[in-house]
């Protein structure tokens, strides 16, 4: 098979032997809608614009008895081929989610129930006993995915659903992408401790433990920890639980190949926790573009800004998996204005692919741009559809979305070990962090605020200075994106920044300081802060050490290294105020506002659209700092715009083409 | 309680929105808040030292300014620092809470049952100190048998029957809910557009029987219609005008019909004591200006305090019979007393559920 016999994911979208599609899809799930709706739904959602149409395939409703499957031949709403054809007679193309995990708040979350029940499919407990997720209208025990039971029963499914696409993917049919699971990983209880000690994942973790050439451990019940050497496990823990999600999904991709859906790309979607994921993207190898949920509400833009940042600076294609637009009943209620300046800030901030989940409203769902039918819902679809419209259309000749990169000559690295210490030491367990972010409420409260030897509390600390240093760039109209650590190499090489900033505290992971260290040789830029790293992830002295006293700088080789301040608002400041007076580094665009943000995107270094975000929640007219004369146009409603007299309601976020010199 | 394929559709986002909002307080600035009393949760290791202080409205609270002494009477505690409620936890306890339901829990239970569950670990925790709440509100009341709650929502919300909750602005719908039961457990919870009964009624005192009348074709006969105007809901919140649940009633800003039997009592009971409360405010602060007046002197010594008591008792009576006016009891016409005895909610439950509701509405009193 050549290249271009399958579905490639580049930074635009999707490459369909040679053409290019942007990925825009809008979620229509066909097992909750009477088939005679199908026609006009999937029309209405060629007419908002998108490109795609995605869909949960759930195992648990199309099996009606162990061993049988109803794909229509009873009930005709479970006809998924019939779906297929008739998204393909409109051109659109299909993202199937067939899981085994697929939520869409079904009962079960579209996991049969006699597969849960099985004893040795139950994930368990440190005490052994089975992990309940308390969910409405069914409580259930959540899976294992160590357990070779449930893997076997995935496979048998896989195989038949992947059996049945086949025949429908690209080029013959519309299937072009196809979701491995759902919202790694854990199924909503993810505490550290929660699970997963069932005896297949206990033995794989003592194997996991010996080929890091540490003694084969036993894994930790409970946060047991005082020094820095005793935080070794715990990590391990972490990332372990991590890789056997890895180890499944590689699994279920092998599974849907063998049985034909060999065309296709293969996506996955990590739910959301923090600025930064304690699992990261690159971890789930088996998926070649994995996008993440987001679900906010308009006064959690700075949130959003950091997960945008990061999808951005992490990943080739940034996606948003599930771009909510209404939500689901049992998450808290959004309205259309946080759907609507939710999708105006994922755009603003640079995400170049999404799956607007809803496109169509069904049972325990509300708030789509369509109703149950189709028909268009006022006010949210001509919103919905005005942005959908930006993405492959700007006003005038100018690119459109998709053509915009986010301006950013500053890169900020994130070790991997500092989220995974954050949810080690996650002290609220059984409520999970995704769960209190959902509730309007900062991911950290649940943290430890032990310091563990360490000169402050790292768990907490680098979400913290994260946070001061992108305000401080931000207010300073120093555009950045945020790197996970895992990437950092290949990542610093495709976006070449001018800057790199490293945060770091006493310890770091080791491939990655060496990754650094190198970049500095070979003539990078880089600042660390707040500490200089001494140990790495297993706590154990570095190979390369560095001697350097805060706010002093180092020449190294043909590179450049300093220590800043990053522990406190000044420091961040004092960097970002550095930065922004040197030449190319400050935007033709800022905000004179500590509550405003301006986020740039340009075209062959030219900027063309800037993103003006109210972080502070205040109604007010704000003037914008600029080098020169810059034009303004709202591309939602034509108006021009003063810069200098710019309106912003509350938590609003305006989309501004600019033109500079004009 | 829930039907497995339970239903949830037909809502207006911002009306969804709006009636999530209805808890909140509004204060002059135009900001919300939630409206929930000050407290702190603190959870501290197997040492007793505090390692985690999360207070309700103001979030982090730092660990280390807490001495593990202070909150040796948590009482004192509270009051040193204006909180209105305290959970003083280890957190052993919630590992312990967690896994003794997980390991009662059998698959096929629901909701309730996880409840009742986490209810009855977090009770051995309570009784061996572990776990401590001031002030303290569960005195007295045992965790109840799932046979005892199973009745409750059969009295509640009886089988094929629906409950309606309808907020109006003046003629506008502000928002809504409708939950409905089938044989087993709530089918569906849903907004008007459910009914399939067009607009809201703009006049809605009137109008509220048409919406009553669509459920009972569409879902099955309501056993509750609550229908309230939006101003009255808000009076009720923030606590600021005593009585305003009375006047609500008798100004028909706040409609129940049908009256279920097992309600009449607590909202008769609740008009009492507004009306009494209206009574013991009015003479306080008759006595208050009395007191610092020759005339005061004059009115104590003649007896006033004994007909500012008289007059409480007439307010109590007019409320009385402006509450029967108001909503209309369809097959009883005995006194409330006599209804409060047919369906006693404390005798099914071992513990009257308003007396915990009465003491969770004193956290919002000011002490």
């Amino acid at each position: 098979m050549s290249a271009n016999d399958r579905v490639r994911v580049t930074s635009k979208g999707l490459d369909l032997g040679g053409r290019d599609v942007p990925l825009l899809a809008g979620e229509v799930h066909y097992f909750q809608h009477s088939p005679g709706d199908w026609p006009a739904l999937l029309d209405a959602v060629a007419r908002l614009g998108l490109t795609c149409v995605s869909t949960y395939v759930p195992w648990g409703m199309h099996e009606t008895a162990p061993g049988r499957l109803d794909f229509g031949e009873r009930r005709p709403a479970l006809d998924l081929s019939r779906f297929l054809a008739l998204a393909h007679e409109r051109s659109l193309l299909v993202l199937v989610r067939p899981g085994p995990h697929v939520n869409a708040e079904l009962t079960w979350l579209g996991f049969p129930r006699r597969v849960l029940e099985h004893e040795d499919v139950m994930a368990r407990s440190p005490r052994g006993n089975p992990v309940w997720l308390p969910i409405a209208p069914r409580p259930f025990p959540v899976p294992s995915y160590a357990s070779e039971r449930f893997l076997g029963e995935v496979d048998g499914w896989l195989a038949e659903v992947g059996r049945r696409l086949a025949p429908f993917q690209w080029p013959d049919g519309p299937v072009a992408l196809a979701q491995l699971d759902n919202e790694a990983p854990l199924v909503f209880r993810d505490g550290p401790y929660d699970q997963d000690y069932h005896p297949t994942a206990v033995e794989r973790f003592r194997e996991y433990t010996a080929e890091l050439g540490r003694p084969a451990a036993e894994p930790p019940r409970k946060l047991a920890a005082t020094a820095p050497g005793d935080l070794v496990a715990h990590l391990d823990w972490i990332a372990f639980r991590h890789q056997v999600f890895a180890s499944a999904l590689r699994r279920f991709r092998t599974t849907l190949e063998r049985a034909g859906l060999d065309r296709v790309a293969f996506t996955h979607n990590i739910a959301q926790a923090g600025a930064v994921p304690p699992v990261a993207p690159s971890d789930f190898d088996a998926a070649d573009l994995v996008g993440f949920d987001f679900y906010h509400r308009r006064t959690q833009l700075g949130l959003l800004r950091d997960r945008c940042l990061y999808a951005v600076g992490t990943t080739a294609l940034p996606f948003a998996a599930e771009l909510g637009w209404g939500g689901p009943w049992n998450l808290p209620v959004r309205s259309v204005g946080d759907s609507e300046m939710q999708m105006r800030a994922a755009m603003a901030y640079g995400v170049r692919g999404v799956d607007i989940f809803m496109a169509a409203d069904r049972d325990r769902y509300y708030g789509a741009p369509l109703d149950r039918h189709g028909r268009r819902q006022l006010p949210a679809a001509p919103r919905a559809q005005r942005l959908i419209e930006l993405f492959t259309q700007l006003p005038g000749s100018g690119p459109s979305f998709a053509d915009l990169r986010r301006r950013a000559p500053v890169a900020v690295v994130v070790p991997r070990s500092y989220p995974l210490l954050t949810r080690a030491t996650w002290l609220l367990s059984p409520a999970c962090p995704p769960a209190v972010e959902a509730l309007g409420l900062s991911a950290l409260l649940g943290a430890s605020e032990e310091r563990f030897g360490f000169a402050e509390p790292v768990q907490t600390a680098w979400t913290a200075a994260l946070a001061r240093l992108g305000g401080a760039l931000s207010r300073h109209g120093v555009g950045h994106v945020v790197v996970d650590s895992a990437v950092a190499a290949s990542r610093l090489a495709e976006l070449s920044p001018r800057v790199v900033v490293l945060l770091s505290y006493e310890f770091i992971d080791r491939a990655l300081w060496r990754d650094v260290l190198a970049l500095v040789r070979a003539g990078a830029e880089l600042v660390l802060g707040p500490r200089v790293p001494e140990l790495g992830e297993d706590m154990l002295p570095l190979d390369d050490r560095v001697e350097i006293e805060p706010g002093a700088s180092l020449a190294v080789r043909s590179g450049h290294l300093s220590l800043a301040r990053l522990d406190t608002p000044e420091g961040a400041r004092e960097l970002a105020a550095d930065l922004a007076t040197r030449p190319g580094f400050r935007g033709p665009l800022w905000p004179e506002d500590d509550d405003l943000d301006v986020a740039l995107l340009e075209k062959d270094g030219v900027a063309r659209v800037a993103g003006v975000v109210d972080l502070g929640g205040t109604r007010r007219t704000v003037a914008l700092g600029s080098g020169g004369p810059v034009a303004l146009v709202d591309l939602c409603t034509g108006a021009r715009v003063d810069p200098r007299r710019v309106e912003v309601e509350a938590h609003q976020v305006r989309l501004l083409g600019l033109e500079v010199g004009s | 309680m829930i039907d497995d394929d339970v239903r949830f559709r037909d809502f207006q986002p911002e009306r969804l929105h709006r009636l999530t909002r209805l808890l909140l307080i509004r204060d002059g600035a135009g900001g919300v808040r939630p409206a929930v009393p000050p407290g702190i949760l603190v959870l501290r290791d197997d040492a007793g030292r505090p390692v985690k202080a999360l207070h309700c409205i103001d979030g982090r609270v730092d660990p280390g300014g807490i001495d593990a002494g202070d909150l040796d009477d948590l009482g004192r505690f509270a009051a040193s620092r204006g909180l209105r409620w305290v959970v003083d936890c280890r957190l052993s306890s919630l590992e312990e809470v967690i896994e003794s339901a997980s390991a009662e829990l059998r698959p096929g239970e629901d909701l309730v049952q996880v409840g009742l569950c986490l209810a009855r670990a977090a009770e051995a925790e309570m009784k061996a100190g572990r776990i401590r709440i001031w002030p303290e509100l569960f005195e007295g009341i045992a965790v109840p048998s799932r046979k005892a709650l199973d009745r409750v929502f059969d009295i509640v919300l009886p089988p094929s029957t629906c409950a309606l909750l309808y907020v109006f602005d003046g003629p506008a719908l502000h928002a809504e809910v409708i939950v409905a039961r089938g044989s087993r457990g709530v089918s569906s919870i849903s907004g008007h557009d459910a009914l399939d009964a067009g607009s809201p009624p703009r006049r809605w005192r009137e109008g509220y029987r048409d919406l009553l009348e669509a459920a009972e074709g569409k879902l099955g006969p309501p056993s509750l219609g609550v229908f309230v105007e939006l101003s009255a809901v808000r009076a009720m919140i923030d606590g600021s005008q005593p009585g305003a649940f009375t006047r609500a009633l008798a100004g028909k800003d706040l409609i129940i019909d049908p009256m279920p039997l097992w309600l009449a009592g607590p909202v008769g009971a609740a008009a009492v004591h507004d009306a009494v409360e209206v009574g013991r405010r009015a003479r306080a602060q008759l006595d208050g200006v009395l007191e610092s007046s020759r005339l005061g002197r004059l009115w104590s010594r003649s007896g006033g305090g004994a007909l500012a008591g008289r007059l409480a008792g007439q307010i109590r009576g007019a409320v009385e019979e402006k509450l029967r006016e108001a909503a209309p009891l369809r097959h009883v016409e005995e006194k409330l007393d006599h209804l409060r005895h047919k369906v006693d909610l404390a005798e099914v439950l071992g513990f009257d559920p308003f007396t915990v509701a009465e003491r969770l509405a004193a956290l919002w009193k000011e002490p």
